[in-house]
């Protein structure tokens, strides 16, 4: 019998490689083939845009590089060969395929109707001046991107699609390397880094944000690369660690606020647990005490260095704060309700709010669930197994983490609660790979069928956390988002709009962000210049927003409505809002006849066109209609 | 006579706190608020790479106390801030 397991490993590990070869053949065949499908307009959605063979491909590899993993580690392989490298290169080659997906598909702009556009234009005025924006309150990604730049000689058109990418293949190996740390075990770090494969860390409320050049992503990329120079500080006793330590400590505020408190959170929590842990365990002894006890230095440096760059800009948010203690007001709790009631009169009611939930935030809220249930598996393995310390002390910074979203909820300051989730989910994805590991131990040997059938559980979990994380990468009417691709059609209606347009003149649309238009197209000056009323146009004043219908079930002429001239813009993207993303909601707001109807109106007059958008000129009731002087 | 290890860091510190302030002066800030944070966090960076966390000399306790000082102070500058904005509120 006991020579017969070799043979049987060999054979399975041979069966690995020849099905693996196919995989790597036949994930290449898939990249050909989403290249070969390039974007020629707007795509509501990447997904359907993208041949189902392709997904079929991806996904298919992806389950096989877990199963080859979770053998591997299942039959102890991975500590004789490397053939547990075959699965995890499946998975993260898979991983980086999906993340690039959009530049494969020749996506030539993305996101420009968001943020990136704001975080190009910082970086536009740093090479063209040598000098910081004074509005930018973490400016070092925009530094490191000017200096990438010059570097590189790549255009800033490339570097920005491709930055978000390089920055999350990064995140994977120090991720590993941080897991190892922590974790007592290889075959644990190993299951860790392939359950971090999983895009969750892009999280936010209703959304995924990895693929987005932003600096809060940057930095939470970089967060298990500062952990591990953190850990490795504490453990050794050269200055070498210690000066990469400061060194990215003194670069971490400035990188982004969001990620540095979670910071503050995970080098304050451990000292936490370790208090409340050796409270009730007092003849409890820990080997490394400097990895375990409160670092005044380094928390302070974090904190004195993170309060001064936020003090740019913090008077708005104190002010806020002490107006709420003081004076009362909504806060998120209100605002969530608020939401929660507009959309139940529409007829969406909680089963849909859940369902919204699961889609976007459930591969989160199950990794935080199985970090829950490790808790009682953890606290009674630590009696035999004193290594597991350090993984029992991350409870400390998710309680932390937990109790600050909850006071973030109660109050009303400019950040959503849900973005602390983002550093939830890297710290339960590290208890994850303890757990899936504790399975497979307990699962070894003939028989016990139902720790075996516990274990195929968690591994059917691991892969529909997977599946779900790949099919909400991207903004999609699967979660009820509009495609954030941005079309040379739609950048060069507005480039015409923004330069040739009447500056005085309001540009209203419905789904475009001419300020983040005029941010990545015009100089700082020339933006100043086009008195923008609202980053979006749902924040201009209510007079100025587009009626419902186009005002046209009331008035035979959006004119009608207005009292002042202004332009509008109208592109496939709104089209796409009420037929792909929320058919339902057409008829309340705008239907496709309503846009054809735009076209026979007399008080507008369309004065650019292109194939995806249409730019009118929208005379005041009462002014001259077209021809007059 | 060698030189000790608690010298080095106060030398260094010293060292830290005069091109800060060469530094700052090139730049014509003036805010002694913000003069103080960057001295702090010079400090506890020297006292950082001074030596491993695991050995405690007397010295490094004695430390201890600057930085609850360096601590205290930095904790008036932010309250003081903040009812700087609540009496500008009112």
């Amino acid at each position: 019998m006991s020579e017969t397991r070799p043979m049987a490993g060999t054979a399975i590990n041979t069966l690995i490689k020849y099905v693996s070869v196919v995989c790597f053949l036949l994930i290449a065949y898939a990249v050909f083939l989403a290249h070969n499908t390039p974007a020629t307009g707007f795509e509501s959605s990447i997904y359907t845009s993208t041949p189902a063979i392709f997904w079929v491909i991806l996904v298919g590899a992806t389950i096989w590089g877990i199963l080859v993993v979770v053998q591997q580690v299942y039959s102890d392989g991975f500590r004789s060969n490397n053939t547990w490298m075959i699965g995890f290169s499946i998975v993260f080659i898979c991983y980086a395929v999906l993340f690039s997906l959009y530049v494969i598909r020749g996506y030539t702009l993305f996101n420009i109707n968001g943020d990136t556009a704001t975080h190009l234009s910082f970086i536009r005025q740093i090479m063209d001046s040598g000098f910081v924006p004074s509005t930018v309150i973490y400016p070092i990604m925009h530094i490191f991107a000017a200096e990438f730049l010059y570097i590189s000689g790549i255009s800033i058109m490339i570097a920005y699609r491709i930055l978000p990418t390089i920055f999350y293949l990064f995140y994977i190996p120090a991720f590993y390397l941080m897991a190892r740390e922590i974790l007592p075990e290889k075959g644990q770090a190993i299951l860790a880094t392939t359950a971090a494969c999983t895009f969750l860390t892009g999280v936010l409320p209703f959304a995924m944000a990895h693929i987005y050049f932003v600096p809060n992503m940057l930095a939470n990329a970089m967060l298990p690369a500062l952990l591990l120079v953190i850990i490795k500080f504490l453990k050794t006793t050269g200055p070498a660690w210690g000066a990469l330590t400061f060194i990215m400590l003194v670069l971490f505020p400035p990188f982004h606020p969001l990620a540095t408190i979670a910071l503050i959170m995970i080098i304050a929590g451990i000292p936490v647990a370790n208090f409340v842990y050796r409270l009730f365990n007092r003849k409890f002894t820990v080997d490394n005490k400097s990895l375990v006890a409160f670092n005044a230095v380094i928390v302070l440096v974090v904190l004195v260095w993170l309060m001064q760059w936020v003090s740019f800009y913090w008077d708005g948010a104190i002010t806020s704060l002490l107006r709420y203690v003081f004076y009362g007001g909504a806060n998120y709790l209100t605002l969530v309700n608020n939401d929660a009631s507009s959309a139940s009169l529409y007829g969406f009611g909680i089963e849909y709010i859940a369902g919204q939930i699961l889609k976007t935030m459930g591969g989160v809220l199950l990794f935080m669930l199985l970090a829950l249930i490790s808790l009682p598996i953890i606290l009674k393995e630590l009696r035999q197994d004193k290594r597991l310390y350090m993984l029992l002390l991350l409870y400390g910074p998710i309680v932390l983490l937990g109790l600050t979203m909850s006071i973030l909820y109660i109050s009303n300051l400019s950040m959503g609660p849900l973005r602390i989730l983002e550093y939830l989910s890297i710290l339960s994805t590290i208890i994850v790979g303890y757990l899936i590991y504790h399975l497979i131990v307990r699962a070894r040997g003939p028989g016990k069928y139902l720790r075996k059938a516990a274990l195929a559980l968690m591994v059917v979990l691991l892969c529909l956390v997977f599946i779900n994380g790949t099919f909400v990468l991207y903004p999609t009417p699967y979660y009820l988002s509009l495609n954030e691709q941005t079309t040379l059609s739609e950048a060069g209606g507005m480039k015409w709009i923004l330069d040739s347009g009447d500056r005085n003149t309001t540009i209203n649309t419905l789904t475009l962000a001419p300020y983040r238009y005029a941010q990545f197209m015009l100089s700082p000056a020339e933006v100043e210049s086009w008195h923008f009323l609202g980053v979006y146009p749902n924040e201009y004043p209510e007079y100025l927003k587009l009626p419902y219908h186009f005002s046209y079930d009331t008035n035979e002429s959006l004119a009608s409505h207005y009292m002042i001239n202004m332009y509008l813009v109208t592109t496939e993207r709104d089209r796409s809002m009420y037929e792909d993303i929320h058919p339902e909601m057409a008829k309340y707001r705008y239907e496709p006849e309503d846009f054809e109807k735009l076209g026979a109106d007399k008080g507008l007059d369309k004065i650019y066109t292109n194939e995806e958008m249409d730019v009118w000129r929208l005379f005041q009731k009462g002014a001259l209609p077209r021809g007059g002087t | 006579m060698a030189i000790t290890r608690s010298r080095k860091v106060v030398v260094a510190f010293a060292a830290m706190a005069f091109v800060l302030l060469g530094a700052l002066a090139a730049y014509r800030v003036t805010d002694i608020a913000f003069y103080f944070n960057l001295a702090l966090i010079g400090f506890l960076i020297v006292l950082g790479l001074s030596g491993p966390f695991t050995v405690k000399p007397t010295w490094r306790s004695r430390a201890g106390i600057v930085i609850a000082i360096g601590g205290l102070i930095f904790l008036a500058i932010i309250l003081q801030k903040i009812s700087a904005i609540g009496v500008s509120m009112t």
